[in-house]
């Protein structure tokens, strides 16, 4: 079991990495769908599972790794963009600067005291790590829809940050989160729309030149 | 006679020597016969004293009175100190046999001014490596400064020459003021001039500051480096050898000295050290990769391995603070040892860049090319030296990064909280630096002396003369036998190795012994690959059936030229496309675009992002005052007398209210 | 003193095997029958009875370059242990020089490409000699992971029985470093996707294309040297992923015998059903080994000072 736990959270880190890699818009959106499938299961698997546990896993396996991710790729076709050729920060600089994140997460996690009854060394760490890889995520890249990814990866650390926390999630807390992240992908998606019906492109570098 | 008086004895036999043989400049081959005669006696009655104290002998003490107040004459040569002696005494002997032949053409003065000079450094150098008394060793100090600049500025009919020559000497004089500074507060805490008894005091941190300055800017540690990679082309390849080799490992030399006075500041001493050196370590050899030029490149590579030598430094302090007996002791032996090592492989690689430099004519790598074939000897030399710098078995600079890298893993391992992280951060960083330098040699050894002649010069190149030759080969066969019989090595670095853990407050250190089995069985490695090599050289040789030869395979083209060859530039560009983030080369292109098209060009240069980023704006700002006060001279002769009155006033007046 | 001999005849005569099991493999994926398993020992023996054929412009650096490379590759493989079976050679510390000396024969491998002049084989030096550097941290921060969870200084005894135990404790860190150890296999085995050895353009080749102008005896040794450090890298590997600790010599052997199959089948099918990255990425492959690397210590440290 312990080791279980201690995959899926290492799993976790490492698709974040992945995201910063690559450059195929497909590749992240899937890379995400996967990493949210995953987490998923991180309250049945570390506490009792019960009606709450099922309710979580189910609901974040329906909206994260099927629904956002279909509404993603769908925004993909529509936009017809594959790939972000020229990101903000290059893929070999943001890799070194992610893994970076990943140590300063991990050192700082090792100062910070843990509550008591925490099921692995390894969850606040790899909450953090994640929390930070979505936002250098936002930060590196060019594109719009990338950034809402990033958006989401850090919900994922925030969904993390919670289950570590929290004996008994919340049921009302995450579903708000999970609600606001809906939202604001809806909104997004709408915005993404917009930038490129009228620019035919979709770099938020160009937003700064629109004025009034 | 005490090992501290024969050094003395040595010393004052080189000076009397060389400026003997000055005196004789015009009569060529006396000249030549007494310089060489005094330089190499008195540098191995110095190896002989080091040899026996770190052999164990009660080195004695030389003592006189002197007439500085504070100032005592007293020598005394430690086991640290014997070290630092035999490297100079090692490596100085063939640098100098080899200037001979290199002055040879220059005129009388030229090698009149060298002979003293160089005489008057080495014994600055000995003379620091035995001085107890501060203020004697801030003297020797600066002598070594000021004798390195006039052999610097030996050509200085070029402005190069000149600029460099400043530049350094600016350099290290700023940084005499920190070690000054660094002096003066530890002699007021200690109440005596006496290194001994220097030891922590109220601002250690302030203390750690000061020191790295001063020593960091003798030693060229990133982002003190500035004059290095000037200085360096600038000087005639004799003098950058001993620069490289000999001058930057005073600054070593320094910190260690005084290592026990600052040791006590703080954990993060360690692993600010250890963060320097990667740092270092990492930006020099990446800076190499960028350059163009033979002898720069190899400054910065001096960099890289001084950067390598903190490494060993800060892990040997991590080691003594986290009470790791054997990590300090590995972590400062492998320090030590890279300072012998370094020393060896560079002044051989300088030394060889001078015969490419005489021989070619030119240091531009990308002009040269196949020198192979017009000098053999020379090429051999210089592909020893650089499998000795990429720290590649079996040779020497594999002995010392071995020893890091052992103190490192232990750190890893055994060490506690941050120091831990510093060690597996030391560990990737030395990998990525081994990595890079071994590309880096890669691009130049094959690009000056393999293929085919690039530029004008190059297919007349001539071969470097028989005593610059044996020069050459002794250090590459030092190179060699440091790394075959490191065993041996370890077993005399040792001593000064537990006398630095000790002055930092580490007990029970473990035995040679115990390490020396390991070391045996490397030594057994290096020479199994050896013999092996051999074999399979003698195998391929009965198996070749009449060797054909052949124009190159060009894939299909038809007339390949040496133009087309890959060029040094080329061969660097991919690694510093992937490490763009971190420095930045220029390009200037030319296309031949239009009817009647100019020459097409393509330029490129990497700027020194501590010189144009941090010291070109320092200094331009620091030129407006003095603009201002330039103003004041303009007026009247009174007028600057009432200045210096009202100024006299103004202190006295200070001096009085304050009591 | 028979395991050694048994040892150093395994080294010398079992790699060309794996690569014929490797090119079986991809013959199959494609559809063909592909050449016999011992192919690559009858090219062997075919290119050390040809003759030589050198360029005016090479010296004697070239034709140092194949037999350097050999040696060393050599006296590192007796510094592996086959099996979990101790090395003929093991101490203190010899994992650093097993690195080295596999970064000694690629040094000489990329002077001899030099020093052809061409501009070709200089295209290839400079891409190995890239990605060689970047390699490099990723392989010592695997060691870092297995020497401080096992606290051997050895290849032999981070290899050895005690591994199994190992993976108990450290478990998770050791999966991020056998990943990080597939990529290395790869990309310093000259493996699709980092190298393509089969591919026909000299300008999209790594490995290849730095060894064009050698033929007959040398090009043998080049080939020889290059199987057996495919050969030692897939010991390591297998040894992680397999570290069995059954005490009864012969079973360790056949199931080692078994994983050394699986990764030369396993690195056949990558081979099949990938393609080559475009060169401007292999550095992200790299560095994402170099990261997995970085994660392994952090997670490794944490799991420890939870423990």
């Amino acid at each position: 079991m312990r080791f279980l736990t201690d995959s899926i959270l290492i799993g976790t880190i490492l698709i974040s990495v992945f995201m910063l890699s690559t450059a195929r818009l497909g590749m992240t959106v899937r890379s995400f769908a996967l990493q949210s499938f995953l987490l998923a299961f991180l309250p049945s698997l570390l506490h009792e599972p019960g009606f709450h546990q099922i309710l979580i896993l189910v609901g974040a396996i329906l909206i994260k790794s099927y629904l956002i991710p279909r509404f993603l790729f769908r925004a993909i076709r529509e936009v017809s963009i594959r790939r972000d050729v020229q990101p903000v920060i290059g893929f070999g600089t943001s890799l070194l600067i992610g893994a970076l994140l990943v140590a300063l997460a991990f050192a700082v996690s090792a100062n910070l005291p843990l509550p008591v009854g925490v099921a692995s060394s390894l969850l606040l760490p790899a909450s953090l790590s994640t929390f930070l890889l979505g936002f250098l995520l936002i930060v590196s890249r060019a594109k719009a829809l990338l950034q809402v990814v990033g958006y989401l990866v850090v919900e994922n650390g925030i969904f993390l940050f919670g289950v570590s926390l929290v004996q008994q999630m919340p049921l009302l807390v995450e579903m708000g989160i999970l609600l606001d992240v809906f939202v604001a992908v809806f909104v997004m998606g709408i915005v993404i729309f917009r930038i490129n019906r009228e620019f035919d492109h979709m770099d938020t570098a160009n937003l700064t030149t629109l004025k009034d | 006679m005490t090992p501290t008086a024969l050094l003395l004895a040595g010393i004052l036999l080189l000076l009397v020597g060389s400026v003997l043989a000055a005196a004789a400049a015009r009569a060529r081959p006396v000249a030549h016969a007494l310089f060489l005669a005094s330089i190499l006696a008195g540098l191995a009655l110095a190896a002989i004293s080091a040899v026996r104290v770190l052999g164990g002998a009660e080195p004695g003490a030389v003592r006189g009175a002197w007439a500085v107040p504070g100032g005592f004459f007293h020598l005394r040569l430690d086991a640290l100190g014997a070290w630092f002696a035999v490297v100079v005494a090692l490596v100085s002997a063939p640098i100098a046999v080899y200037a001979v032949a290199y002055f040879a053409r220059a005129g009388a003065r030229t090698f009149g001014s060298f002979s003293i000079f160089l005489a008057s450094l080495l014994a600055a150098l000995l003379t620091l490596s035995a001085a107890r008394n501060a203020l004697l060793f801030l003297a020797a100090w600066e002598v070594v400064t000021l004798a390195a600049h006039l052999l610097v500025t030996l050509e200085h009919e070029k402005d190069y020459v000149r600029f460099s020559g400043r530049l350094y000497i600016f350099a290290n004089h700023s940084a005499a003021f920190c070690l000054i500074a660094l002096i003066g507060i530890l002699a007021v805490g200690a109440d005596s001039f006496d290194l001994g008894e220097f030891g922590p005091n109220g601002a250690p941190g302030l203390c750690v500051a000061l020191a790295l300055v001063a020593f960091g800017t003798k030693a060229g540690v990133i982002p003190f480096h500035i004059w290095l990679p000037h200085a360096h082309p600038a000087a005639a390849s004799p003098v950058s050898a001993m620069l490289s080799g000999i001058v930057l490992k005073a600054g070593i030399f320094g910190i260690l000295r005084f290592l026990p006075a600052l040791a006590h500041g703080g954990a993060g001493w360690g692993v600010l050290v250890l963060v320097l050196g990667a740092v270092a370590g990492v930006m020099g050899v990446l800076y190499a990769l960028a350059q163009h030029e033979l002898k720069r490149l190899l400054a910065y590579h001096s960099v890289e391995n001084i950067g390598i030598i903190l490494l060993g430094i800060g892990v040997g302090l991590m080691g003594a603070h986290g009470k790791l007996p054997e990590v300090a002791v590995l972590g400062f032996a492998g320090a030590l040892l890279h300072m012998l090592n370094h020393a060896v492989f560079k002044s051989l690689l300088f030394l060889g860049a001078g015969s490419v430099l005489h021989g070619a004519g030119t240091g531009e790598i990308d002009e040269l090319g196949g020198l192979a074939k017009r000098m053999p000897v020379t090429a051999l030399c210089f592909l020893v030296g650089s499998v000795s710098i990429c720290g590649l078995p079996p040779f020497n600079g594999f002995v010392s990064e071995w020893t890091i890298y052992r103190a490192m893993f232990l750190d890893a391992r055994g060490g506690a909280g941050a120091g831990r992280l510093a060690g597996a951060t030391g560990i990737v960083s030395l990998a990525l630096i081994g990595g890079l330098a071994a590309a880096c040699f890669a691009k130049a050894f094959s690009a000056v002396f393999l293929g085919e002649p690039r530029g004008h010069d190059a297919p007349e190149a001539h071969e470097a003369r028989p005593s610059q030759r044996a020069a050459m080969a002794f250090l590459a066969l030092l190179c060699l036998a440091v790394g075959l019989f490191p065993h041996v090595v370890l077993g005399i670095v040792w001593p000064a190795a537990v006398e630095l853990a000790g002055g930092v407050g580490v007990r029970d250190v473990p035995a040679v012994g115990r390490l020396a089995p390991s070391y045996a069985a490397a030594s057994g490695v290096g020479a199994l690959f050896v013999g092996l090599a051999l074999v399979l050289a003698l195998v391929r040789r009965g198996l070749a059936r009449g060797p054909r030869p052949v124009a190159t395979w060009g894939c299909g083209y038809a007339l390949p030229g040496p133009r087309m060859q890959y060029t040094a530039s080329s061969f660097a560009a991919s690694l510093l496309r992937i490490f763009k983030g971190l420095v930045h080369p220029t390009t200037r292109l030319r296309r031949a675009e239009g009817a009647f098209p100019p020459a097409p060009s393509l330029l490129t240069w990497t700027k020194d992002a501590a010189e144009a980023y941090v010291f070109r704006p320092a200094f331009v700002a620091l030129a407006w005052p003095g603009r201002v006060t330039r103003l004041l001279h303009r007026v009247a002769v009174q007028y600057q007398v009432l200045f210096v009155i009202v100024a006299l006033a103004a202190l006295l007046l200070w001096k009085v209210t304050l009591g | 003193m028979i395991s050694s001999i048994l040892h150093l005849l395994l080294l010398l005569l079992a790699p060309p095997l794996m690569l014929g099991i490797l090119q079986r493999t991809k013959a199959l994926f494609a559809g063909r029958r592909g050449p016999p398993l011992l192919q690559v020992y009858y090219d062997l023996w075919k290119l050390l009875r040809k003759g030589a054929v050198y360029s005016r412009t090479t010296t004697w650096v070239f034709r140092a370059g194949p037999v350097v490379g050999l040696a060393a590759v050599i006296v590192a493989g007796l510094l592996v242990p086959i099996a979990g079976i101790r090395a003929p050679m093991a101490f203190q510390g010899d994992l650093i020089l097993f690195a080295y000396l596999l970064g000694l024969a690629r040094f000489f491998t990329v002077l001899a490409a030099m020093d052809t002049g061409s501009s070709f084989e200089g295209m290839g030096a400079s891409r190995e000699a890239s990605f060689g550097s970047l390699a490099e941290p990723a392989l010592f921060a695997g060691l870092l992971v297995l020497f401080v969870g096992s606290g051997d200084f050895s290849l032999s005894g981070i290899l050895g029985p005690g591994l199994f135990r190992l993976w108990g404790a450290i478990g998770p860190a050791l999966v991020l470093v056998a990943v990080s150890f597939v990529v290395l296999l790869l990309a310093e085995n000259c493996r699709i996707p980092v190298d393509d050895p089969n591919t026909h353009l000299e300008l999209t080749m790594i490995h290849e294309v730095m060894v064009l102008d050698h033929g007959g005896p040398d090009l043998a040794f080049i080939l020889h040297g290059a199987s057996i450090k495919l050969f030692l890298f897939a010991s390591i590997l297998v040894r992680m992923i397999l570290p069995t600790a059954t005490g009864f010599a012969p079973l360790e052997a056949l199931i080692w015998a078994a994983g050394m199959g699986l990764v030369a089948v396993a690195v056949g099918c990558v081979e099949s059903v990938m393609a080559r990255l475009r060169l401007a990425r292999v550095p992200t492959l790299l560095g994402g080994a170099m990261v997995l690397g970085t994660v392994a210590i952090a997670v490794l440290l944490t799991l420890e000072s939870a423990r």
